[in-house]
């Protein structure tokens, strides 16, 4: 996998809890390259901010990994010391988090925090990396920058908020920038002005984008390559179009009918997908999905299904689909 | 179709005491909320409320249940009015409100069967056996009748939703306000709730008020849907045609924000302009001018009314037609 800024290796990694080891990621591979948009999708419980916080090397103190690898430009963040991963939180790997109130400190204006988040920038002054702060505010969009650096975190809008938070994460143009559902807390209009602010940042920056959320329609309306997760695994993989449009997972299919934005006119009844998650602390031994997936067979239940490659870009872990 | 519940000219304020009144003396002894909300709901209707934070949906919802006082216009419930403190505890009988948060609003301390029966026992009902009630209760919304012995804490989001619906339907209620029915809740699930009050509505002849931010859910489930905006009603409209055809400039941008699930509909440009301002500075004249892309001098300087443009459909803008908001003429500018 030469090439790729962020490529995570059959990752697994479990949390320990009262009772039992809770199986939160299993086997998870992805990769993205420069310039390239990603988006990982998946319900409650999926393992998706699992996975956010083990790419940043921010796993919790229960939390083990047990196997795998998450390589950020060739070095492998789970094995550094945590003073080398300090250095490459910043640099080389950025998060938008969900929530853009509790992402900077209630008591330091804006223009303070992204001056100090320059801190490994040992070259420029400190008149610089205000400047450099600045002319990232301006950058996403926020009119009045100057006013802006002023200001205290409380005295801005959501949407405003998750600007900075953007322009925070831009700051030291890190090779990957992760948003974890950089849109859920906003209203529609914001949300609309965040996704165009993604899209057009895409334009110029040279990096990866990971985008992580529930909304199917953010990943519609962002990403190149989908990686669609259920039970802390990986159950597909592709194109966002394929994805979309000829998905082969029977949870992909399922969860891309019951998003009711995806039914034109009105139904009587919307499609939902009955059952529940499984037990991780016990995960089945065939195929997590095969409770729900209305196409199960014995073989589904018994043994667990391959990862089948369908074309260059697509795959499917299932054991009903064919290339 | 008989208004079940009549809303003429609502308003609701708030004193502007404290530090708010005291840092921004212009803005007089009170902040309004909602300004002349004129609305009805049908029997047997469900009405959709669409709108950003802050501009006073949940405000409505709490006007209409009488949770909160309003400071002009007019109530009528079911052909009486309401006014009085003894109006509203005989509406709160006949209506119900299902909260934002479903497992906020059920008591962490109280089983199910408890919760389920308390608002029987406040309204003076004699419950024999609570156990079993509450059983029929859960078992009418498709859950277990042994969930009635567990606790709030035991239950998934979709549990502890479908346990507030049937909390909210122990009275028989004729009106259900639903606000954000399905905020939190994953996709998968949320058909679940939908399916469930669209049943419901057939099978009692509710009426319900969905208050909702999502706007594919509103689409789905609501037979006609009124748009506020800082606490004014932009656009009422059957809910087909007002997704057909959005008539006000706002409505317009806010359909066309929605997010597309499909790589195949991106659209090049998504955004609206600015922010919603905040009620404690109104813009002059039409609210929404400081973002619409069609405002004109007369917008700036004249509050436009809401007026019927067809037949059921209201919009408040000085330029709406059939063919919605005419294009700015270059030379005005």
């Amino acid at each position: 996998m030469s090439g790729a800024l962020l490529s995570v290796e059959a990752l697994s990694l479990q949390f320990r809890s009262a009772k039992g080891a809770v199986r939160a990621l299993r086997e998870v591979s992805l990769r993205a390259d420069p310039g390239e948009v990603i988006g990982i999708v998946g319900e409650s419980g999926c393992g998706k901010s699992t996975l956010v916080t083990a790419l940043i090397g921010l796993i919790g103190a229960n939390a083990e990994v047990t196997s795998g690898a998450v390589r950020c430009k060739g070095a492998d963040i789970l094995s550094l010391t945590e003073a080398e991963r300090r250095r490459l939180r910043g640099q080389d790997i950025a998060v938008v988090f969900q929530d853009p109130m509790t992402a900077f400190n209630p008591v330091v204006t804006i223009g303070d925090q992204l001056t100090d988040f320059q801190h490994h920038r040992g070259t420029l002054s400190r008149s610089d990396k205000r400047r450099q702060a600045e002319a990232m505010l301006a950058r996403v969009g926020i009119a009045d920058a100057a006013v802006t650096m002023r200001r205290f975190p409380h005295e801005m809008s959501g949407g405003m908020r998750q600007r900075a938070a953007i322009a925070a994460a831009l700051l030291m143009t890190p090779a990957v920038l992760v948003a974890d559902e950089p849109t859920t807390a906003l209203d529609v209009t914001m949300e609309a002005q965040i996704i165009h602010l993604l899209r057009e940042l895409r334009q110029d920056y040279q990096g990866a984008i990971v985008i992580v959320t529930h909304h199917l329609g953010v990943i519609g309306e962002l990403c190149d390559r989908v990686y669609v997760m259920y039970a802390g695994q990986v159950v597909e993989e592709g194109l966002v179009d394929d994805i979309y449009h000829r998905p082969r997972h029977p949870y992909t299919a399922a969860l891309i009918a019951c998003d009711p934005a995806h039914i034109e006119g009105q139904a009587a009844s919307l499609p939902t997908i009955p059952g529940r998650l499984p037990d991780l602390t016990d995960p089945p031994a065939g195929c997590s999905f095969a409770d729900r997936c209305t196409i199960a067979t014995a073989r589904c239940r018994a043994a667990p299904p391959p990862y089948v490659r369908l074309s260059a870009t697509q795959a499917a872990l299932c054991h009903e689909v064919r290339p | 179709m008989t208004a079940l519940m009549q809303m003429t000219g609502l308003d609701v304020s708030l004193p502007a005491g404290g530090l708010v009144g005291s840092l921004l003396p212009s803005l007089g002894s009170r902040i309004d909320i909602l300004q002349d909300v004129t609305l009805s709901i049908g029997a047997g209707e469900t009405l959709g409320l669409v709108g950003e934070s802050g501009s006073g949906k949940t405000t409505l919802a709490k006007a209409l249940l009488g949770l909160q006082p309003i400071s002009g216009g007019s109530l009528v419930f079911d052909g009486a009015p309401l006014g009085s403190a003894q109006s509203f505890a005989r509406l709160r009988r006949a209506t119900a409100m299902m909260f934002q948060d479903p497992v906020a609003s059920l008591s962490p301390r109280m089983r199910i069967a408890s919760l389920l029966t308390e608002p029987l026992i406040i309204h003076g009902e004699r419950v024999e056996n609570p156990t079993r009630r509450a059983g029929e209760m859960l078992e009418s919304v498709g859950l277990p009748a042994a969930m009635a012995s567990r606790y709030p804490h035991e239950l998934s989001g979709g549990q502890a939703r479908r346990v507030c619906v049937a909390r909210a339907l122990a009275l028989n209620p004729s009106l259900v306000v639903a606000d954000e029915p399905t905020a939190g809740l994953d996709v998968s699930v949320q058909g679940e709730i939908l399916n469930l009050m669209a049943d419901l509505k057939t099978r009692l002849g509710l009426s319900f008020l969905v208050i909702s931010h999502n706007l594919s859910v509103i689409r789905h489930v609501t037979d006609r849907i009124a748009i506020l905006y800082l606490g004014r009603l932009i656009e009422v409209g059957p809910t087909r045609a007002v997704f057909a055809r959005p008539l006000h400039p706002y409505t317009q941008n806010l359909i066309a924000s929605e997010p597309q699930p499909d790589p195949r509909k991106r659209r090049a440009d998504l955004a609206i302009k600015g922010e919603i301002p905040s009620v404690l500075r109104r813009p002059q004249g039409c609210e929404f001018h400081t973002r619409c892309p069609f405002a004109q001098d007369r917008c700036r300087k004249e509050r436009p009314g809401l007026e019927e443009i067809e037949t059921n459909r209201l919009v408040r803008c000085h330029f709406a037609g059939p063919d919605g908001p005419k294009k700015k003429p270059s030379k005005e500018d």
